[in-house]
């Protein structure tokens, strides 16, 4: 077994019509994550910042 | 020239392969028994020089710490400074970089590049952080691996969920960890960077320019013309986009595509950037492309073309498909494509693959060239950048196509003999330390 893969992490995996051997990829052009959640970060630093406030 | 004469101990310690480690010793072995590699350097090649793992706190937006592992695997670096991809995800561990560091080592030298072979990344899921994290992650990272990297000691580049500003974040990082004198003669410390800095004109198409100039080469060493040849392309990534544009400026017709979502065709042909247009507009998707019609994914690689280029992934050529293929070149733009059942068909029925190892070769070639332009401070124009690809490209797959009919070996295995042939030399010229 190849344990070494990047499908479970693609956004495309669930419907991805390239390849069944899902367990085998270790690299693809057609390979995509997720963008990181900018508004995620934005609302961490919204709630620090509530949480200064409390502080003072 | 000097003669190295050590001789195998009968009893060596075997060391633990799996995986994708196994397959890589497995093509190397292979090549190997074939040029009858010396004993000593088949054992220095079997093996990593250095393998470098860091562990190292970060801290997140929410203000806690956490930390994360990285890896770097220098395979060889008999021919010059190590080089090769660092990758972010999840399954990122030392296996995976030592198979990929060797690999990049028969990459170099087959392209008759100063470099060695490295591999390396971070185990982590990058969709979990933001860019402020993976900033922090990339700075710290490139901070733990201190003088382990360098301009001419080992030059990473982009691989899986990293690019052009990871590369800037490092380069930046490495130089700012430098006396205030020598920061920008280290900008060379990573290749793969934006344009503005220090990156190369033509860098996102020099992969796909490769793979479409060892067709052309292949085309003329066997006096075939390109014009109206009909061609399909798995993925139409950087790779599959550029490789069709390029054939197709020469004449060429694509006739069809797939990517992740499906597949189409169109005999009469499909304009290449009018499709690239569209999949802009359609999530990045080829489906519903108006000027074709969708095919049955099983039914791609028996489409009617004379040239197929598999420029997504692995394991796409094999047993099951091989018999159907109808073109007479298989050009492997990805790595892996074809299978070691899918190749031996392939070459019972005559066709010809130029393998992944060349004429994928462009994208590192393109490295070399950032490389150079920053460490001579010159700045290259995309028309030169181009005919010094082609120039190296040439070369490269001359050689390869010479060594498999004086030898009459299909290409892989040339090129792989080529470039396990040019580490052999320096070590006997050289000889071994003390």
């Amino acid at each position: 077994m190849n344990h070494f893969n990047i499908c479970p992490d693609c956004m495309h995996r669930s419907y991805c019509v390239l390849t069944t051997q899902k367990d085998k990829v270790w690299s693809c052009s057609e390979f995509d994550e997720e963008v990181p959640n900018q508004y995620n970060l934005e609302t961490v630093q919204e709630q620090q910042q509530k949480k200064e406030l409390r502080l003072v | 020239m000097a003669t190295l004469t050590a001789e195998l101990k009968k009893k060596t310690k075997k060391v633990p392969v799996r995986g994708m480690m196994n397959n890589v010793m497995k093509q190397f072995n292979s090549a190997a028994d074939q040029i009858n590699l010396h004993p000593s350097i088949r054992k220095i090649l079997s093996i990593t020089n250095n393998e470098i793992i860091v562990n190292f706190p970060v801290k997140m937006d929410n203000g806690e710490v956490e930390i994360f592992r990285g890896y770097r695997v220098q395979h060889n670096n008999a021919l010059g400074p190590y080089k090769g991809g660092l990758r972010y995800h999840s399954t990122v561990d030392i296996d995976a970089a030592r198979a990929l560091a060797m690999w990049m080592t028969w990459k170099t030298s087959l392209a008759g590049l100063p470099y060695g072979g490295g591999k390396g990344g971070i185990q982590l899921d990058p969709s979990k952080y933001s860019q402020g994290e993976l900033e922090r992650i990339t700075r710290r990272f490139t901070f733990a691996l201190a003088d382990n990297i360098g301009p001419e000691h080992d030059i990473p580049a982009p691989d899986v969920n990293t690019n052009d500003q990871t590369m800037a974040w490092m380069a930046d990082t490495y130089m700012s960890m430098r006396p205030p004198a020598e920061r920008t003669a280290n900008q060379h410390v990573v290749t793969g960077k934006p344009a503005g800095s220090g990156g190369l004109e033509g860098r996102d198409r020099a992969t796909g320019f490769g793979v479409f100039l060892a067709i052309k080469f292949w085309a003329e060493k066997n006096n075939k013309n390109l014009k109206r040849k009909k061609f399909i392309v798995q993925g139409f990534g950087n790779v599959g986009y550029w490789a069709a544009h390029f054939l197709e400026d020469e004449g060429a017709k694509l006739v069809a595509v797939q990517d992740a979502f499906g597949s189409i065709e169109n005999q009469k042909g499909i304009v290449v950037d009018d499709l690239f247009n569209y999949t802009k507009s359609n999530k990045g998707s080829i489906i519903d492309f108006p000027d074709a019609k969708s095919l049955k994914k099983e039914d791609f690689f028996a489409t009617e073309c004379d040239i197929c280029i598999p420029a997504a992934l692995g394991n796409q050529i094999t047993a099951d498909n091989a018999t159907q293929i109808k073109a007479t070149i298989v050009a492997e733009g990805a790595n892996g494509p074809t299978n070691v059942e899918g190749e031996k068909i392939l070459l019972e029925r005559g066709i010809t693959i130029i393998p992944d190892i060349l004429c994928n070769s462009g994208g590192v070639v393109g490295s070399y060239y950032e490389w150079l332009q920053n460490r001579n401070g010159e700045l290259w124009q995309l028309d030169e950048v181009m005919a010094k690809l082609e120039k190296k490209l040439r070369e490269s797959f001359n050689k390869v196509y010479d060594y498999s009919l004086k030898k009459v070996v299909d290409m892989r295995t040339a090129a792989y003999c080529i470039a396990i042939q040019r580490i052999e030399r320096a070590y006997v010229e050289r000889g071994i330390f003390p």
